[in-house]
C-alpha cells in the first residue's frame, strides 16, 4: 500500500496546458514513457533547458502519466505514475478491469552532442528503483538527417533487450531491493540487450509522423493474455496544438491503438515577462537649492512618515518605522506582495525619494519579517534620480547589502499590540493510494494573530473541512515505528473542524549573521510543544548553517487541546547553500519524530521568477521493513510563483508536493516560520539575481 | 448539503494578515480576467471620442497612447521630468517615458521596455534632420535578466513631414514614423515598443 498525505497551499493541476515556451523545438516529441523519445522507443534528443512536461498516455490496460524535468542542458529527470491491469502487474489472474498503478523514476544524460557527421548520443535509465516494472537501460544515438528528418538507433536491456536479443551481459533478476524505492543497482545494464530504433519525419511545423522497431517485447503482457503483440513495430502522429500542447496518437504491437497528451512549461518564459503590474511613481527629483537646507531637521516637518506610509502602501508595502537625519534616513518595512526583493526595494526606495526632505541623500532599506531585520541595502538617491532610466546593472554597482542587527530599529508609534484575521479556502491533496490515486480536501481556513510587541506573535488557526476523501486514506501502521505520521487521516476525521495550530513565537537578531526563533505552543496538527531555531547566515555569503531543537508531545487526534503520550526530542543541524548556477542545496542531519536518526537531502533549481524545481530524500537508521514500503522517504516539489502564472505581482505560489509516501519514518516536525526561508530572496546572491527588476 | 454555508468563504478571502490583501487581489485579478469588456466596437475609437474631455480635464502636457494589436488606448499626463525624459501616467496606473519624442521606457504595459538610449535621434529630429546611429532597447526576461539590444538606425525624411527610422540587428528590426507639426514639433509617432506589444500610436495632445 502506498499512502501519501500532503499539505499545500492550492493544488496546481499541471495537466491542464498553460502558455508556455515557443523554445520547444517542432521536432521534439515525447514518448509514452513521458520522456523525450519516438513511440515507446527514447532518442538522444534533449527538450530545451527546464522544461517541464505532463503526459498522459495509455492504451487498453496501460495507463502511464509522467512529469519529465529538463533539470539542465544534458539532463533530465522522470517521474512517472502508471498504472497496469491487473493481470499484467501480478502475473496471476487478476480483474482485467481494475488498474494497479505503480511509481518509477527514470534518468538520462546526453553525453556526446551532434555534430554535422556524428550523432547525439545519450545514456538513460527507466523506472531505475523499486519494483522495476518499467525498468529498462539504454544507449541511444540520434542524428538529424534533413531539415525533417530524424533518425534513432540504440542498444537497450531489461525491457529494452527483451525482444529479438543479441546478447548479454551476466544475469538480471527482478527482485525488489528492501521494500522499494531503491535503486536496483545490481540490475542495470544486466541480462539481454538488443537493438531498437526509429525515425521521425517532420510533415509540417505542426504534424509528425514516427515509425519505431521496438525491442520491448512485452512479455508480462503477452504472458497475461493481455496483449497480442504481432509485430515489433509502433507507428505514431504527434500534432502540435500550439507551443504548450501535443496530441499524439499510436498504432502498437500491431494490434493496439494508443494515445497521448503532453502538456509542456518552461519556467524560463514568463506568461507576460517584467510583468504587468502598475507602473512605479517616477522619482520627482529635488531643487537644488532645497538639497542643502537642513532647517527641517531642526524644526521637524510633520507628516513625512504619513506621506511616506501612504507611498509604500500604494506599492503593497507597509511601514514598519523611519528614523531620519538631516542626511540619512533608515527604512524599516515589510513586503508582502513582491517576489522579487529588488522591485521592493525598488519601490520602497523611489517612495523614500518623493517624500523625504530634499537634504537626505542616504537610503538604509531594512525588510523586517516578524520583527527580523533580514537584511540593509543602502542607496544614494542622487544615483536613484540619475540611474532611474539607465539599465539596472548601473544601479546594481552602486547599491550595497549589509547585515541590519545592529542598525537602527525604529518602530511606528503606536503599532504594537496589533491585532489580524484572515479567513480563506485551503486544499489539501494526498497522492498514491492505489484505491485512489489522487486524494483532496477543500475548506476554510481562518487565522488569527496577536502581535504584542514588534518581534513577537500569538498565531493561530483553525481548519474546517467543506468536502474531500483525504479522512479516508487507509492508515497502515506496520512497522516497529511509532505512528507519528500515519495517523494523520484520524485527525481529519475526529478533528474536523480542528485547531490546525495556536502557538506563541519570538524572533530575535542575537549578533552579526545570527538569527533566531523560538516557538511554544501548538505547533501543528499532530503536535505540540517548543521549537527553538538558530541560523547564521551572512547576507553576502552563499552558506548558512542552522540548529533547530524541538521537544513535542502528539496532540489528540480531536485537534483541541489534548495530548497523547507519545513525546519526543527532535532537531536537526542544517546547511543550507545557494549555488551561483541556480541550484540549491540543503542538508538536514539530526533526529527525527519517531526517534529514528539519518539526515535529509533536497536539490533544487530555482530561478529567480520564484519557480523550483526540485526533490529530496531522507535516509535514517530505520530499516527498510521499519518504513515500509518505498524503504525511504522521499519526493518532489514544484513551486510554482502565481506572479508567474498571473503576469502580476503576487507573493504567494501553488505547491506541488508529490511525495509517494508519508510514513513514519524521515518525518520532520511541521515548524512554522523557519528562518531561512524567510530571510532568502533578502540576502545578496538572490537580490543580485533578480536585480532587473530593481526598476519594474 | 449541510456544507452549503462553507461556499461563500470558499471563493473569498477576507481579513487584514499578511498576505491577506493580496489573495484577495488575485482573486479579483481573476475575476476582472473573465469579464467581459463593457465597451462596444473599437476603444481606440472610443477613446478618440474622449480626446475632447481628456484635454478639459488637464492643464498638463498630454499624451495619447494607441496599442492597435491589442485595441488599447489611454491617455498619459505629464508626472515628471527627470533630465531630458519626461515621464508620463494613465489613470490605469501605466507610465510611459520619452527622451524629447522618443519613448525610452514602459511601466504596466507588460513586456515593458524597460529603458533605451534614444542615441541622436531627438537632436536629428529637433533639427529635421537625417542620419545614422545606434540606439539601444531594454527588456527583462523570463527570469528578470536585462537583456539590451543595440540595433543600428537610419533617420530619413518621408512623405508629408514625416520622418521615417529604420533600426535593425540580428535579433529585432523595426520602422518607426515621426510626423511633425509646421512648427517642427512631433505631434503623431508610431514607435515600435517590442516583441510582445509591437508597434505604439503616440499622440501628442498638448
Amino acid at each position: 500500500m502506498t499512502i501519501s498525505i500532503v499539505r499545500t497551499a492550492i493544488f496546481p493541476c499541471l495537466l491542464v496546458a498553460q502558455q508556455v515556451s515557443a523554445q520547444t523545438d517542432p521536432q521534439l516529441s515525447y514518448s509514452m514513457y513521458g520522456t523525450i523519445g519516438l513511440i515507446d522507443m527514447p532518442t538522444a534528443q534533449s527538450a530545451p533547458d527546464a522544461e517541464l512536461a505532463t503526459t498522459l498516455s495509455g492504451y487498453k490496460g496501460d495507463f502511464r502519466t509522467a512529469l519529465t524535468f529538463q533539470i539542465s542542458d544534458r539532463f533530465f529527470g522522470t517521474f512517472r505514475y502508471a498504472g497496469f491491469d491487473e493481470n499484467v502487474y501480478t502475473a496471476t489472474p487478476g480483474d482485467s478491469s481494475k488498474l494497479i498503478f505503480d511509481r518509477s523514476f527514470d534518468i538520462g544524460f546526453r553525453f556526446l552532442d551532434e555534430t554535422s557527421v556524428r550523432p547525439a548520443m545519450s545514456i538513460g535509465l527507466r523506472d531505475l528503483a523499486g519494483t522495476g516494472l518499467l525498468s529498462s537501460e539504454y544507449i541511444v544515438a540520434t542524428k538529424q538527417l534533413t531539415r525533417n528528418m530524424d533518425v534513432t538507433a540504440g542498444i537497450g536491456w531489461g525491457r529494452l533487450g527483451s525482444y529479438n536479443s543479441i546478447g548479454s551481459t551476466g544475469t538480471r533478476t527482478n527482485e525488489t531491493v528492501d521494500e522499494g524505492g531503491v535503486p536496483s543497482v545490481d540490475q542495470w545494464f544486466r541480462g539481454d540487450y538488443a537493438f531498437f530504433g526509429g525515425f521521425g519525419v517532420n510533415l509540417s511545423p505542426n504534424l509528425r509522423f514516427e515509425a519505431e522497431y521496438s525491442s520491448d517485447n512485452y512479455s508480462d503482457a503477452q504472458s497475461a493474455g493481455e496483449l497480442d503483440r504481432k509485430t515489433p513495430w509502433n507507428f505514431g502522429l504527434d500534432y502540435r496544438l500550439g507551443p504548450s500542447t501535443q496530441m499524439s496518437l499510436y498504432a502498437l504491437h500491431g494490434s493496439e491503438v494508443g494515445a497521448q497528451l503532453t502538456f509542456l512549461i518552461n519556467p524560463k518564459v514568463a506568461t507576460v515577462t517584467g510583468g504587468r503590474e502598475e507602473a512605479p511613481i517616477p522619482i520627482f527629483g529635488r531643487a537644488p537649492e532645497a538639497v542643502t537646507n537642513t532647517d527641517w531637521a531642526i524644526y521637524p516637518q510633520p507628516g513625512v512618515e504619513t506621506a511616506l506610509s501612504q507611498a509604500l502602501a500604494r506599492d503593497g508595502l507597509t511601514l514598519r518605522g523611519l528614523e531620519l537625519s538631516a542626511q540619512r534616513a533608515t527604512l524599516r518595512f515589510s513586503n508582502p506582495r513582491f517576489n522579487a526583493s529588488p522591485q521592493a526595494f525598488g519601490r520602497a526606495a523611489r517612495s523614500m525619494a518623493n517624500t523625504l526632505p530634499a537634504s537626505v541623500e542616504v537610503f538604509d532599506l531594512i525588510p523586517v519579517q516578524n520583527g527580523l531585520a533580514l537584511s540593509k541595502i543602502t542607496v544614494r538617491r542622487s544615483d536613484l534620480e540619475a540611474f532611474e532610466f539607465r539599465e539596472a546593472e548601473a544601479m546594481q554597482k552602486r547599491v550595497a547589502v549589509t547585515d541590519a542587527a545592529s542598525a537602527p530599529r525604529p518602530i511606528v508609534d503606536g503599532a504594537y499590540p496589533s491585532f489580524g484575521w484572515g479567513i480563506e479556502p485551503y486544499v489539501e491533496t494526498g497522492f498514491f493510494d492505489p484505491d485512489r490515486p489522487i486524494r483532496i480536501d477543500v475548506g476554510v481556513r481562518a487565522r488569527a494573530i496577536v502581535r504584542p510587541t514588534y518581534n513577537t506573535k500569538i498565531s493561530g488557526a483553525v481548519v474546517k473541512r467543506a468536502f474531500g476523501n483525504l479522512a479516508k486514506t487507509p492508515i497502515d501502521n506496520s512497522g516497529d515505528l511509532y505512528p507519528v505520521r500515519t495517523n494523520y487521516p484520524r485527525y481529519l476525521t475526529d478533528g474536523d473542524p480542528g485547531m490546525e495550530n495556536l502557538y506563541f513565537a519570538s524572533f530575535g537578531r542575537p549578533t552579526t549573521n545570527v538569527f533566531s526563533r523560538v516557538s511554544l505552543g501548538y505547533l501543528e496538527s499532530m503536535y505540540a510543544g517548543v521549537s527553538g531555531e538558530v541560523l547564521w547566515k551572512p547576507v553576502d555569503s552563499r552558506l548558512g548553517l542552522g540548529v533547530e531543537l524541538n521537544y513535542v508531545q502528539q496532540r489528540d487526534f480531536d485537534r483541541q487541546f489534548g495530548l497523547q503520550d507519545y513525546d519526543v526530542a527532535t532537531g536537526h543541524v542544517s546547511a543550507y547553500y545557494e549555488f551561483d548556477n541556480g541550484y540549491y542545496g540543503q542538508i538536514d542531519a539530526g533526529r527525527y519524530l519517531a526517534g529514528d536518526v539519518g539526515a535529509t537531502f533536497t536539490v533544487d533549481r530555482t530561478f529567480s521568477n520564484g519557480w523550483r524545481v526540485g526533490a529530496f530524500a531522507t535516509f535514517t537508521d530505520a530499516s527498510a521493513e521499519d518504513f515500509g514500503e518505498g524503504s525511504f522517504d522521499k519526493g518532489i516539489r514544484v513551486v510554482i510563483p502565481t506572479s508567474w502564472i498571473l503576469g502580476t505581482a503576487r507573493q504567494s505560489e501553488l505547491t506541488l508536493d508529490l511525495q509517494p509516501i508519508q510514513r513514519n519514518g524521515g518525518a520532520r516536525l511541521i515548524v512554522p516560520d523557519r528562518l531561512y526561508p524567510a530571510l532568502q530572496s533578502y540576502h545578496k546572491a538572490e537580490i543580485d539575481r533578480g536585480f532587473g527588476r530593481f526598476w519594474r | 448539503m449541510r456544507m452549503f454555508w462553507l461556499a461563500p468563504v470558499l471563493l473569498a478571502c477576507c481579513g487584514n494578515v499578511d498576505g491577506m490583501k493580496e489573495r484577495r487581489a488575485t482573486l479579483d485579478f481573476v475575476r476582472e480576467a473573465f469579464t467581459p469588456s463593457k465597451v462596444e466596437g473599437s476603444l481606440i475609437e472610443a477613446e478618440r471620442a474622449n480626446i475632447p474631455v481628456a484635454l478639459a480635464n488637464t492643464t498638463r502636457p498630454l499624451v495619447m497612447v494607441e496599442q492597435p494589436g491589442l485595441d488599447l488606448a489611454d491617455f498619459f499626463v505629464l508626472a515628471a521630468r527627470s533630465g531630458d525624459i519626461a515621464t508620463y501616467g494613465s489613470s490605469s496606473q501605466a507610465s510611459i517615458s520619452f527622451d524629447g519624442p522618443v519613448m525610452v521606457a514602459t511601466r504596466g504595459f507588460g513586456a515593458d521596455l524597460m529603458s533605451g538610449d534614444a542615441g541622436s535621434l531627438p537632436d536629428l529630429l529637433a533639427a529635421r534632420q537625417s542620419g545614422q546611429y545606434k540606439r539601444v532597447v531594454r527588456y527583462l526576461d523570463g527570469e528578470n535578466q536585462t537583456i539590451s539590444y543595440p540595433v543600428q538606425c537610419n533617420l530619413e525624411a518621408g512623405d508629408k513631414g514625416t520622418f521615417v527610422e529604420y533600426c535593425g540587428s540580428p535579433y529585432q528590426e523595426f520602422r518607426n514614423v515621426f510626423e511633425l507639426s509646421k512648427q517642427g514639433k512631433v505631434v503623431t509617432s508610431i514607435q515600435w515598443h517590442g516583441p510582445d506589444n509591437s508597434y505604439l500610436t503616440i499622440r501628442r495632445l498638448r
